[in-house]
């Protein structure tokens, strides 16, 4: 038996909706769906054929104070705005990206898709790449987003990062909250952020700015964009 | 005590599958139809992607509207209501992290979610660095223990096509199904509640699968 036997791959899905699949199993079968969508489609036929079980499930009480802990872990607290910093008009401006070409964009995506696939980590294929570009649309830095939360952030060259200041890595995915910091880098090297509170959708904004030392005083971007750019689906 | 719309929810989920599509070759699942719009209410699906985009208000929605509910299928799987409700806060965030991979056209979003509940109830359960502590509520909440899988079968409507289906297969088998997906019983645990090999169980729920494959096709 071939070890994707499409009849062998059909009972493994029902293995893993019955929740039979012990933890390596399980991991194992999950990664392999999260690129096969055929798997996807097992999964949901043998959903389907269970979830009666799950629907006539007596509700129970929930306790009050449960969403406000939900909402305490999803990262990102509301602060007291007023009026959009300088940093903020320039994330909505349209004017950064003008001045990217969208030729060059697509072919520093498949650099930085290149790049982490050569750079042959253990780590797993990520869910998401952002290539993040300078305003002059060379590209500047790559992020790249895990399934299991980690944002591994690659500068491409060299920023100019004065003493008492730090780089400061956001993302942007509710334009209502803003930018929400990932983290810090405190000189132009790799990074590696686990940051699994963060939602990672695709054409969810990535950027890095120039920050004092320890991080914007305000919670959100003050200091100079180096490299924005969107996240994209590898096709892997 | 929402016995009522729960048994309407799950009636309607019974009658999902197109009554006229039945044929299907080798083991390759049908996709479902379209959805009357009367489900969509209670798929979410369009809750998720909105949570994709960072819609906080739409996971509070799901919330409001299944967290009960979830509650429920994590009790039944690590039989203590605090961690049910752990688990229950773990898939909340788990939903809000995922919820852009989610594609609402392979699969129902109500499956989706409740998928992640019963996968972070298991990793509860087989944690095994977690030391359960045996208090009362733990002894309370065990003299039930006994009762989920059954219940939940006896709970399935009338016109289920589930129902029907597991009606079909042998006692120990149909039993030996209800506790991994119910209980969320390992081979071994199923293997020892029911007195047979391993390696028996093992072939029993894919035989299982099979059939219930074959008997709802």
């Amino acid at each position: 038996m071939s070890p994707h036997d499409p009849n062998e791959d059909f009972l493994l899905a029902g293995e893993y909706v019955l929740g039979v699949l012990d933890g390596v199993e399980r991991d194992a079968f999950e990664r392999r769906a999260a690129r096969e969508a055929v798997l996807r489609e097992h999964i949901a036929y043998w959903q389907e054929r269970f979830a009666d079980l799950d629907s006539g499930v007596a509700p129970k009480d929930v306790p009050p104070a449960l969403w406000a802990k939900i909402e305490s872990q999803l990262g990102g607290k509301a602060l007291a705005q007023t009026g959009p910093s300088f940093s903020e008009r320039i994330w909505e401006s349209l004017g950064f990206w003008r001045g990217a070409s969208f030729a060059g964009a697509l072919a520093s995506l498949l650099l930085a898709i290149s790049v982490g696939l050569l750079a042959g980590r253990a780590t797993p294929q990520p869910q998401i790449v952002a290539v993040m570009l300078t305003p002059d649309g060379t590209p500047g830095a790559i992020a790249e987003i895990h399934y299991d939360g980690t944002i591994n952030v690659v500068p491409l060259h060299d920023f100019d990062v004065p003493k008492g200041k730090t780089l400061q890595v956001w993302t942007l995915f509710d334009k209502a909250k803003g930018p929400i910091s990932v983290g810090l880098i405190e000189r132009t090297r790799q990074a590696l952020f686990r940051r699994a509170d963060l939602p990672t959708g695709p054409q969810q904004l990535y950027e890095i700015t120039l920050e004092q030392e320890g991080g914007s005083p305000t919670g959100k971007p003050t200091g100079p964009i180096l490299v924005k750019g969107f996240g994209a689906l590898p096709r892997l | 005590m929402r016995a009522g719309a729960a048994a309407q929810a799950w009636s309607r989920n019974g009658n999902r599958g197109r009554p006229g599509s039945a044929a299907r070759s080798g083991l390759h699942p049908q996709r479902f139809g379209i959805s009357p719009v009367s489900e969509k209410k209670e798929d979410h699906s369009d809750l998720i992607v909105a949570c994709g985009r960072g819609d906080k208000a739409a996971l509070q929605e799901i919330y409001r509207r299944e967290a009960g509910a979830m509650i429920g299928v994590a009790a039944r799987i690590v039989k203590r209501r605090e961690l049910a409700e752990e688990v229950v806060q773990e898939s909340f965030v788990a939903i809000w992290r995922y919820a852009a991979r989610f594609d609402p056209t392979i699969g129902s979003g109500r499956a989706w979610l409740f998928q992640i509940v019963r996968n972070r109830a298991l990793n509860m359960l087989r944690d095994t660095s977690r030391e359960l502590p045996t208090e009362e509520g733990a002894l309370n909440a065990a003299v039930d223990a006994d009762a989920y899988y059954e219940n939940a079968y006896e709970r399935l409507a009338n016109n289920s096509a589930l129902k029907r289906c597991l009606e079909e297969l042998e006692p120990r088998r149909r039993q030996g199904i209800l506790l991994a997906f119910v209980e969320g019983m390992s081979h071994g645990e199923i293997a020892a509640k029911l007195k047979v090999p391993l390696g028996t169980t093992k072939s029993w729920l894919r035989r299982s699968l099979i059939a219930l494959r074959e008997c709802m096709a």
